[in-house]
């Protein structure tokens, strides 16, 4: 029974799953434009290229960090923010929490659609919202060249946050409610009761949140791909590594070179990333479990 | 007074979380008002209501545009995936959460390892293994991709259902004479059965919007699925500026979410989150 149980699932994740993953790294090895068999095995080459790729470096690699970094830092604080106020007794809690949440829902290239609109210059939802509240002089070009990084990662984070603000809610609302009481009683404020008493409570959970986000952070790819510039291709202010990695195997309008050893290695470089972030983020977080 | 002050600090807090709220609603109904507009009221007159509602939108974007086609493929491809998906792993993760054998916490880990592997990494290998299997450009392709994919999260949540259960359930039913098989059919499957259920809603909503792969494995538009279709549809607008029937497509691709998401947040909610309380 056992090996019968097993099976299925073991067949299928060791063939289209662990098989190409072990496979990445052999091909990341090889010169390979995908249209013919032969690949030109040629070391660690694809590696030593990505450490001179001057726009790897220069673009792609920052735009990664600022995804994952400012934005962890915007999604955090507001998921905190959010939960911290949803977490009081407030009317139609279930209501605001699924707004909150419904963008984790929805297609990515949905979300391009309607934030497309929301960021459009002259007839779009912020700028005209700005000059029915008269605050026309605000108006800006969202999608500029200057602004488009911003205003997309302001996106992402608007996606994001509802999920991670769920799963602080609900460890939030695991504390038992005497230490509120408590602390309360002792004449504690809101704010104080939140961060000295409340975060260190959902310590576990929150570490566990930023493990979430940082391999999601790095993977972010649909809204970035779909968010098309000039040219048809996506702005070179979007493109993170998976945008990259993605140009790079397969091409796209105005770009793309059909390297598949060298996309490939991009691809272990993600792998690479995410299990630093992993150790990192465990290294950080040392620190005593607190029992309840 | 304490009691007071406390009041008067969740004021700013509170109405931040409206604001929040209330322009994401905003947003959603100016869309959905939009798509009800001809293309020139739209660009004319951004805040009135539609003097006609133009439901032949609705109906241009689903046959000229191609909508119908894609909202079967995708039906098509997140039932079976979703079928095959949590069949698969239940039986997987019941037999590694409760049964003692050599390799279990070895193989354990082995599931649970795909989880950290970005879809990037096996992309490009796994495309040219499915091109020389001839599974490309076609749904059954798609189908086992989405399936061997989701195995890792799916085997992940149930094992931790599983190991949370008590061992008298078991033990009551061998005394009975129930052989293990049988036990599984009649006695865990049935108490299992919220971890069944979150994970096919869970992997039905994820399958319903994903995009990367659809993307790397159909090229042949009448095979793509709602996430992809929707995206050529905004490509296309480039040339054909039919902006409303674009905000036709997006309103069908939000609804069954939407609807999904009525039914069952409570569901969705704790399928997501259980990954990150448990750990």
């Amino acid at each position: 029974m056992t090996i019968a149980f097993l099976l299925p699932a073991f067949l299928l994740y060791s063939l289209l799953f662990i098989y190409p993953a072990l496979r990445a790294f052999y091909v990341s090895m090889n010169d390979w434009s995908g249209f013919t068999p032969a690949m030109r095995f040629v070391g660690l080459a694809n590696f030593v290229e990505l450490l001179h790729d001057a726009y790897f470096w220069r673009n792609v690699i920052p735009t990664t960090l600022k995804i994952i970094f400012i934005g962890g830092v915007m999604v955090f604080a507001l998921a905190f923010l959010l939960s911290g106020i949803l977490s009081t007794r407030l009317k139609g809690k279930a209501f605001f929490r699924g707004i909150l949440f419904f963008p984790s829902l929805v297609s990515q290239v949905a979300i391009a659609i309607l934030w497309g609109f929301i960021y459009n210059t002259r007839w779009g939802l912020l700028n005209s919202l700005l000059r029915l509240v008269g605050l026309g002089r605000y108006q800006q070009t969202w999608t500029s060249a200057d602004n488009l990084f911003g205003a997309v990662l302001f996106v992402l984070v608007w996606m994001n946050v509802g999920f991670y603000c769920v799963i602080l809610l609900a460890a939030l609302d695991r504390i038992p409610p005497d230490f509120n009481d408590a602390a309360k009683v002792e004449g504690a404020g809101e704010l104080v009761i939140f961060f000295r008493i409340k975060i260190p409570l959902i310590w576990d959970v929150l570490v566990n949140s930023l493990v979430l986000w940082g391999i999601s952070a790095v993977k972010t790819f649909g809204l970035l791909y779909v968010w098309t510039g000039a040219g048809g291709s996506t702005p070179v202010q979007l493109q993170n590594l998976a945008v990259y990695m993605y140009i790079t195997a397969f091409g796209r309008k105005g770009g793309g070179s059909y390297r598949m050893g060298y996309a490939t290695s991009l691809g272990v470089f993600m792998f690479l990333m995410i299990a630093a972030l992993y150790l990192l983020i465990s290294l950080i977080n040392r620190k005593e479990r607190i029992e309840y | 007074m304490i009691r007071a002050r406390l009041k008067l600090q969740r004021i700013p807090g509170r109405i931040f979380v409206y604001l929040w709220c209330g322009f994401s609603l905003f947003a959603l109904c100016w869309i959905l008002l939009a798509s009800l507009k001809t293309n020139q009221e739209f660009f004319s007159a951004v805040w009135d209501f539609p003097r006609h509602p133009q439901f032949g939108n609705y109906l241009k974007v689903l046959t000229i545009y191609n909508m119908g086609t894609y909202f079967i493929n995708s039906m098509i491809v997140a039932t079976i995936s979703v079928a095959v998906t949590v069949t698969v792993s239940a039986l997987a993760s019941y037999v590694l959460a409760r049964v003692e054998f050599r390799f279990n916490r070895i193989l354990a880990r082995f599931f649970v390892f795909g989880l950290g592997i970005p879809v990037q990494l096996i992309l490009i290998p796994l495309y040219f293994l499915l091109l020389g299997l001839r599974l490309v450009d076609r749904l059954s392709g798609l189908i086992l991709v989405y399936i061997s994919l989701s195995l890792p999260f799916t085997i992940f949540l149930m094992m931790g259902f599983f190991r949370s259960l008590p061992h008298e359930l078991e033990e009551a039913a061998l005394i009975d004479g129930c052989t293990p098989t049988r036990t599984f059919f009649l006695i865990m499957l049935p108490v299992g059965q919220p971890a069944v259920i979150t994970s096919l809603i869970f992997n039905f909503v994820d399958f319903w919007k994903e995009f990367i792969l659809v993307l790397t494995f159909i090229t042949d538009k009448s095979k793509a699925t709602l996430a992809l279709g929707l995206y050529k549809i905004m490509e296309g607008m480039t040339y054909t500026g039919d902006w409303v029937s674009l905000f036709a497509g997006f309103v069908l691709v939000i609804v069954p979410s939407f609807i999904v998401y009525l039914f069952f947040s409570r569901r969705i909610v704790e399928g997501l989150t259980m990954g990150a309380l448990k750990g």
